[in-house]
């Protein structure tokens, strides 16, 4: 020991005495070493006291040396960084590291709700289902927000987490999970076999039990040996060795999630850096050597600090070279544990006395390994004491004499389990194995994948390697690569012996305080009593009743010491009785992780117009229409909110001209010779009599009837249609088109591509907006389509054709409408949009044009009825639509034979009609519902509601569009619009959906 | 239209004069500026014809799937999905052969494509997109639809030994595209 060190050996371990790392645990400043856990240097700083639990606030220690910690959960970092429910056992320290305990007030050593603990025997199993049932108004406001305050972990900072998480794929032949012995051994075949591999670890040191252990492998240090296999496998080229990395999941297809602590262990994480990243590990075949995990044993006091599972104890001193105790008592019931008192005595530490709850003559072959240190057998502890941290072991001797024993440290094994989580993701189930007296995989594993060393309860070294060894080669057969000859290194072969105890009880008068299952949870041998007692058999019901299992552990040093406690109870085995369902993720995985770089502006991919850097000059103001951004309104000086725009956008566009980059809207494709035919079984109306050079409105259904998108088809050949389709169906109308294809209709000839990215396309509007074009459309060309002659007779309402623009550059013209307005929309290669947009607005310039973002388009649709997403809402019909007509008698067409059933062609359905307030200064809501006059608003009387409203600037008054029933039958007659949401109660007159220019005199003017 | 006052200038969707080259070390981006870009299409049980029109016009015939073709100057055809192919590098006009054998539709507007190469290529673009580009499974000649961080690309290799790929994706999304390349870039091999 050293003095700086009060725990910390002089010599051994695996870290680098040369790097001192400076930490703070609760405020007090610690050191460590490079190499060393933040568990490890609280060890070897003598901090015992951790933690408080989550239910009586009970004083906790470290119990383990790895992921499976339930006990030293603290708070990493400060601030936005703050990072809660951490296990100290895997956090790598680092210099300045800040470490908090959590889950007490005010401090760790004094926590006010310590007081729970008093009150345990009223707070058992099931308290809250039977205690907070009523009055049921307190659920959400009292009982859970109590709750919550005074049982929990810890908490997040509130603020948006600074650091940057990606994600990624990883491609690999061989996935070895675990870097341990086994899984060392099938890299290191794999990889001499020039297969890819990913080696996965979730320790910043590849080695596993190797790093923690005194034995030899190949005559060499069993750490060094480790090193020196990670050396050969880097030096391949062939292996990805991800260290640090914990693969939480398996799913479909051979992949596997993974979690990366790229940055976890600094300090200050560097530009553009990612804290963590996650892996999608792609594998043909994966070993899973994940190792196995020691159980703890109940008995009276076990949750006290300075109870440490034996092969923690061991990790520290042999790994870190830190003692967890100044004295150390070994309580087991297998040969495992023995190991602990070996290594201790080796190191220079004191043994007080190894208690085993095995006979004599069961462990007579062991007692040369602890020297002289006292060996008690048959001995069963039965509690501790010390206050908050422990100070004497009691226990049963062979003779059921009570014995107690001063100790500040208790190493208790009851035996190891193979983690098998993984093996179980695919719903496989764990089978029992009397040898080992565990659970091992069953054989539903995974496809693909193979189990070995002992996460397949082979816990020898050798078998270890042997079993990596083998089950590489199988691996590699049967990808077809050749397995060379590597030989098994020798190593340790004890075989595993054990005579499984899970539960000291308590004897007669001797009560040593409760024995704990579940550590994080609070969970007793009396909870799993309390639950059978209820009535609760299943091993998934114990586990929701009594929550045990639950949280960021997952019950892994708990799950199978409760499953025997219930075992008993009810009679059946343990084999019996079962496991409850492996989910992932193995270990907590932030959700920021899942998130990746797709959070944040990165959510989603966006798509700009264009026109966009135009549109951004003038200081438009954007909304994301699908992943599109588009202009929602053009603010100018002096207008104070976006109707002020948005208003003088629509009464310029109609008093003059207004141009918008309608350029999202999709466009297809559509050649070949049966386009015609196909177009035609796709649309509701008929195609193939389209003239070339003209545009038709085209309504298309859903297999089941309901409308599906509208659009245009324009006809640019005899062969060659162009279809438009609304902005956010451009990709499923694209899909839509190639299915059909594909699965209907294979037969015919139609090839059809998505062409929206390739043209710039705007809308001109306005009684001006012929003049506009008259300015950019060349003239002279004729012969080939091309006259430029814009003229009514000459270019129609609905025509289409190709022109040239601005000296030469090729474009296409289009005469439609969506405003209601003499309209056209003009299209040129998408690299001239921007150019394009600003030499509108110039040979508009005189005409005094507007550019009008979405709210204005959305006013100017509304006015003239065309319905858009919100009436496409998937539920209509084009009858409901008022577009009945746009269904051919004479031909079939997708979803047709749907529109006609029963339901579809109800007359009591909700038909789109057009809503005006009566009182005309009363604004519309868009969602409100309709209820007749004097009726309540309740959903009996709901007759349907306003799909779209907005302020006519054109009419001076509110507007609405909406689907009631038989809405064609009633315009005139009045309900109210009622907006339980917004408070608002409107009484509205039924009208038609065309509320300006209903004729269509002015898009044919 | 000799006296048309209005003219139109290309641009770039980046939104840069010079075309995008930017550079870490070892991975380096570059812009195909100009890059002409043709969707072409088989006809119904025309696919020997288109090919052997592709082969007379191109020197290269029609890929198989997953792969490209290199023809003469500069003309590259990649299979881009079933009876589709984008054909990169087009100097002039589609022949009249093409369009007699295919269906062709002038993608050149709509199509960005970069360049990516470097030892750590790969590992940027595993950061970006799920399929597998390990020079044995996707060697210099293949060609793969896939979505690059949900966004639509085409991607072929053109040198499986430094990392070289050609990366097609639609000009709408091309700044989208840039800053999760970069984003990548800075985080698989940082400038220091």
């Amino acid at each position: 020991m050293s003095a700086r060190f009060p725990h910390r050996l002089v010599k051994g371990g695996l870290i680098d005495r040369s790097e001192t790392l400076s930490f703070s645990f609760d405020g007090a400043r610690y050191q460590g070493f490079r190499g060393d856990t933040l568990a490890s240097a609280l060890v070897a700083n003598g901090v015992k006291l951790v933690g408080r639990s989550f239910k009586y606030h009970r004083p906790r220690g470290i119990l383990t040396a790895g992921s499976e910690e339930p006990n030293a959960l603290v708070e990493i970092g400060q601030g936005a960084r703050r990072d809660p429910n951490t296990r100290a056992t895997t956090v790598e320290l680092y210099e300045g590291l800040v470490a908090k305990s959590q889950n007490r007030f005010p401090s760790l050593a004094f926590d006010l709700q310590a007081v729970n603990d008093l009150f345990s025997p009223f707070l058992g199993a099931g308290f809250y289902y039977k205690t907070f049932m009523w009055p049921a108004a307190f659920w959400e406001k009292v009982y859970e927000p109590v709750i919550r305050r005074a049982a929990g972990l810890g908490s997040l900072s509130g603020k948006a987490d600074p650091d940057a998480y990606e994600k990624a794929t990883a491609h690999c032949d061989l996935l070895v999970i675990g870097a341990g012995p086994a899984g060392l051994q099938a890299a290191l075949v794999a990889a001499r076999a020039g297969a890819r591999v990913v080696l996965a670890d979730e320790d910043f040191r590849a080695g596993g039990r190797l790093n923690c252990e005194r034995m030899e492998v190949a005559t060499l240090p069993a750490a060094e040996w480790a090193a020196k296999v990670v050396d050969e496998l880097r030096e391949t080229g062939n292996v990805r060795i991800l260290s640090r990395t914990t693969v939480f999941g398996v799913y479909d297809g051979g992949t596997y999630g993974a979690l990366e602590h790229v940055n976890d262990h600094h300090a200050v994480i560097p530009d553009h850096a990612p804290r963590q990243r996650l892996w999608r590990i792609v594998a043909k075949r994966a070993i899973l050597a994940s190792g196995g995990s020691e159980r703890p044993i109940a008995f009276g006091g076990n949750d006290r600090p300075g109870v440490m599972l034996a092969s923690a104890v061991r990790t520290y001193a042999n790994r870190f070279a830190a003692l967890a105790g100044q004295s150390t008592i070994v309580f087991t019931c297998n040969d495992n544990g023995w190991l602990t008192a070996r290594d201790l005595i080796a190191a220079g530490a004191e043994v007080g006395a190894v208690l085993d709850t095995r006979g004599a003559d069961e462990v007579a072959h062991l007692r040369e390994m602890v020297g002289d240190a006292p060996v008690f057998t048959r001995a069963r502890v039965t509690s501790t004491s010390g206050r908050k941290g422990l100070k004497a072991v009691t226990f049963l001797n062979a003779n059921g004499k009570q014995v107690t024993l001063s100790a500040d440290c208790l190493a208790v094994s009851g035996g190891w389990n193979p983690v098998v989580n993984l093996t179980c993701h695919r719903r496989g189930s764990p089978v029992w194995n009397d040898r080992i007296a565990g659970f091992v995989p069953g054989s539903d594993t995974p496809k693909g994948l193979l189990v070995a060393g002992a996460a397949n309860g082979i816990f020898s070294t050798h078998g270890a390697l042997v079993q990596g060894t083998e089950l590489a080669g199988e691996a590699l057969a049967d990808l077809g690569f050749k397995a060379p000859s590597v030989g098994v290194p020798d190593a340790e072969d004890a075989p595993y012996a054990i005579s499984p105890i899970w539960h000291v009880a308590e004897p007669k008068g001797k009560g040593g305080g409760r024995a704990w299952l579940d550590f994080q949870n609070d969970v007793t041998v009396k909870d799993v009593e309390i639950a059978h007692q209820e009535g609760f058999r299943s091993v998934e019901h114990m586990k929701r009743y009594t929550t045990l299992g639950m949280a960021t552990d997952q019950g892994k040093t708990a799950n199978v010491p409760a499953l025997a406690v219930m075992a008993k109870l009810t009679g059946r085995s343990i084999a019996e009785t079962g496991t409850t369902i492996f989910r992932p993720p193995y270990t907590p995985v932030a959700i920021a992780a899942f998130a990746g770089r797709n959070a944040g502006k990165g959510f989603a991919p966006y798509r700009l117009t264009p026109s966009h850097d135009w549109s951004k000059e003038q200081g438009a103001v954007f909304v994301e229409a699908g992943l599109w951004l588009r202009p929602q309104w053009y603010p100018r000086a002096g207008e104070h909110s976006w109707r002020d725009s948005a208003d003088r956008e629509v009464i310029s566009t109609r008093r003059s001209v207004g141009v918008s980059d309608v350029s999202s809207l999709g466009k297809i494709d559509v050649q070949g010779d049966d386009a015609a035919e196909f177009l035609d079984r796709i649309y509701t109306n008929t195609m193939s009599t389209l003239a070339v050079g003209r545009v038709r409105y085209g309504l298309m259904l859903r297999e089941d009837g309901h409308v599906m998108d509208d659009g245009t088809v324009a006809r640019l050949g005899e062969k060659h249609f162009l279809v438009t389709t609304t902005t956010v169906n451009a990709g499923h109308v694209m899909a839509h088109l190639d299915y059909c294809h594909q699965v209907h209709w294979p037969e015919l000839d139609v090839s059809m591509v998505s062409v929206t990215d390739q043209f710039a396309q705007f809308a001109i509007a306005g009684p001006n907006s012929r003049k506009v074009l008259e300015k950019l459309v060349d003239k002279g060309t004729k012969g080939d389509g091309r006259s430029g002659d814009l003229s009514n007779e000459a270019f129609p309402f609905m025509a289409c054709g190709p022109v040239t623009v601005c000296g030469g550059v090729p474009a296409r013209l289009y005469r439609i409408s969506f405003s209601g307005e003499l309209a056209y929309e003009l299209s040129v290669g998408a690299r001239y949009g921007d150019s394009m947009m600003r030499a509108i607005m110039e040979a508009g310039r005189e005409f005094d044009i507007v550019p009008y973002g979405l709210e204005a388009l959305n006013v100017m649709r509304i006015e003239k009825g065309h319905p858009v997403g919100s009436e496409l809402n998937g539920q209509t019909s084009a009858a409901d639509l008022g577009l009945a007509r746009m269904v051919s008698a004479k031909k079939d067409c997708i979803g047709k034979a749907m529109a006609n059933r029963t339901g579809m062609i109800d007359p009591e359905r909700q038909v789109l009609v057009g809503f005006k307030p009566v009182a005309h200064d009363e604004e519309l809501t868009a969602g409100a519902h309709f209820i007749g006059i004097g009726r309540e608003a309740v959903t009996a009387n709901d007759e349907g509601h306003m799909t779209s409203a907005c302020y006519s600037p054109s009419l001076g008054y509110a507007i609405g569009l909406g689907l009631i029933r038989r809405g064609n039958e009633r315009h005139g007659e009045k309900v109210r619009a009622v907006d339980l949401v917004r408070g608002r109660d409107v009484e509205v007159e039924i009208c038609s959906p065309h509320f300006i220019d209903p004729q269509g005199e002015r898009l044919r003017g | 239209m000799a006296d048309q006052p209005y003219k139109l200038v290309s641009r770039s969707a980046f939104g840069a004069g010079e075309p995008l080259a930017e550079s870490w070390p070892e991975f380096s981006i570059a812009e195909l500026a100009g890059l002409s870009v043709w969707w072409l299409s088989v006809r119904a049980g025309g696919e020997d014809a288109l090919s052997k029109a592709c082969e007379k016009q191109f020197g290269a015939g029609l890929p198989q799937a997953r792969r490209y073709a290199e023809g003469e100057k500069g003309v590259r055809i990649a299979w881009a999905g079933e009876r589709q192919y984008f054909v990169t590098g087009m100097q002039d006009a589609v022949p009249g052969a093409i369009e007699r054998a295919g269906r062709v539709v002038d993608q050149s507007d709509g199509w960005l494509a970069i360049r990516i190469t470097g030892g750590k290529s790969r590992e940027v673009m595993e950061k970006l997109c799920g399929i597998d580009l390990h020079a044995s499974v996707f060697p210099g000649g293949s060609a793969a639809r896939a979505p690059v961080e949900g966004m639509i690309a085409l991607i072929v290799c053109e040198d499986d030994t430094n990392g070289t790929f050609m990366i097609l994706f639609q000009r709408s999304s091309a700044r989208s595209f840039l800053e999760h390349v970069r984003h990548a870039a800075h985080s698989t091999s940082p400038r220091g």
